[in-house]
C-alpha cells in the first residue's frame, strides 16, 4: 500500500523535475506526455496541471486532483489508501 | 541552473537530479525510488483524498452497494456524497457539479442531487414494504436511478405550478412507474406541496402518496406508489 505524501509545499521546479524522472514533462503548467502532449486525466478528459496532480506508482498514474477523478480512482482499483 | 543548456526543463531535471531539490527531507532520488518500490503516492492535497475515502466508509454507501452493482451509479452516489459533504461544509459546490455534468450529462447530475439530498435512505424505506424479495427491491432502485428524470422531480421555488404539474402527470401517465417521487428543498416547498396537490389530483385512482419531512422541515419529498389493481 503506497503512503500518500502531500505535494502541496513542493516547488513547482521539484515537481518538474519528479514528472521528468516518471517519464513526464511540463510547459510550466501542464502535465506533458513524450511526445509533447497535454496529458489527460483518464476520468474527466481535461489536461492535468503541475499544481494539481495526483500520482499512483505501478504503471504511473497522474490524474487531476479532484473528488469525481480521485472517486473514480477508487473504484476502478479498490480502497488502495486502506 | 545552468545557462548553458537553453532548456530550461532540462535545467530543473538536471539540478534535481545533481541533489539540488529536496522536499520533506528526502532528495528527489529518494522520492523516485520510494514512488518507483510502490511506497509513495503523491497528491496535491490529501484532504481531496480523505474525502473521497470518507464516502466509501459510511453505511449508506454500504447499503447502495448490496443493492447495485453499476460502476457509473457507483460513481454518481459517491459523487452526491461528497456534494453532500462540501455543502454541509460550506465549500464549493460548483467546480464537482460543473464536471459532474461534462461527464455524465444532466441525468448523471440528477442522481448526485438525489444522494446529496438524502433521498437514498428514504427511497429504501418507502419500498423495502411494497417489494417482496431483494432482487425486486434492487431492480426497482436501478430502475429509478437509471432513469432519473422519468421517475424523479426536483421541484424548484420558480416552478410554475401547473406546467410542472402537466409534465409530472404526463411522465406518470406515459411510463406508470412503481415509484414516482416529487422532491423540494427550503423555498421549493410551499410550490411543492400545491403541485403534489395537484398531481394526486388528477392520479389518486392509481397512485397513493407517502410524505417524509426531515425534522428541521427543510426537506418535503413526496413518494406516489402505484397500487397494485
Amino acid at each position: 500500500m503506497a503512503q500518500l505524501i502531500s505535494i502541496k509545499d513542493m516547488s513547482r521546479d521539484m515537481k518538474i523535475a519528479l514528472l521528468k524522472e516518471l517519464g513526464h514533462f511540463s510547459d510550466g503548467v501542464f502535465v506533458l506526455d513524450k511526445e509533447g502532449n497535454k496529458h489527460v486525466d483518464k476520468y474527466i478528459k481535461e489536461p492535468v496541471k503541475v499544481e494539481n496532480m495526483f500520482i499512483y506508482p505501478g504503471s504511473v498514474i497522474i490524474l487531476d486532483n479532484n473528488p469525481l477523478s480521485i472517486s473514480s480512482f477508487l473504484e476502478e482499483y479498490g480502497d488502495v489508501f486502506g | 541552473m545552468s545557462l548553458d543548456n537553453p532548456d530550461p526543463l532540462e535545467n530543473v531535471a538536471k539540478g534535481a537530479t545533481e541533489g539540488a531539490l529536496n522536499y520533506l527531507g528526502m532528495s528527489l532520488k529518494t522520492l523516485v525510488k520510494k514512488f518507483l518500490d510502490k511506497d509513495f503516492s503523491f497528491t496535491e492535497d490529501e484532504e481531496v483524498i480523505n474525502l473521497a475515502k470518507k464516502q466509501r466508509k459510511k453505511a449508506e454507501w454500504d447499503l447502495f452497494k448490496t443493492y447495485v452493482k453499476d460502476g457509473k451509479l457507483h460513481i454518481l452516489f459517491q459523487m452526491g456524497l461528497t456534494l453532500r459533504d462540501l455543502e454541509k461544509d460550506g465549500k464549493d459546490l460548483v467546480s464537482l457539479k460543473n464536471k459532474i455534468r461534462t461527464k455524465y450529462k444532466r441525468e448523471g447530475l440528477h442522481v448526485a442531487y438525489f444522494v446529496q439530498n438524502g433521498l437514498f435512505g428514504k427511497l429504501i424505506a418507502n419500498i423495502i414494504g411494497r417489494f417482496q424479495t431483494t432482487e425486486e427491491i434492487k431492480s426497482e432502485i436501478e430502475n429509478i436511478l437509471g432513469n432519473i428524470d422519468k421517475n424523479v422531480e426536483f421541484i424548484d421555488q420558480y416552478d410554475n405550478e401547473k406546467q410542472t404539474s402537466d409534465e409530472i402527470v404526463t411522465k406518470v401517465r406515459a411510463h406508470s412507474p412503481e415509484t414516482f417521487i416529487i422532491s423540494s428543498v427550503g423555498s421549493a416547498i410551499d410550490v411543492c406541496v400545491k403541485i403534489k396537490e395537484n398531481v394526486m389530483g388528477r392520479i389518486s385512482e392509481n397512485y397513493t402518496c407517502e410524505v417524509y419531512e426531515d425534522e428541521d422541515k427543510n426537506k418535503r419529498i413526496y413518494f406516489l406508489n402505484r397500487k397494485n389493481i
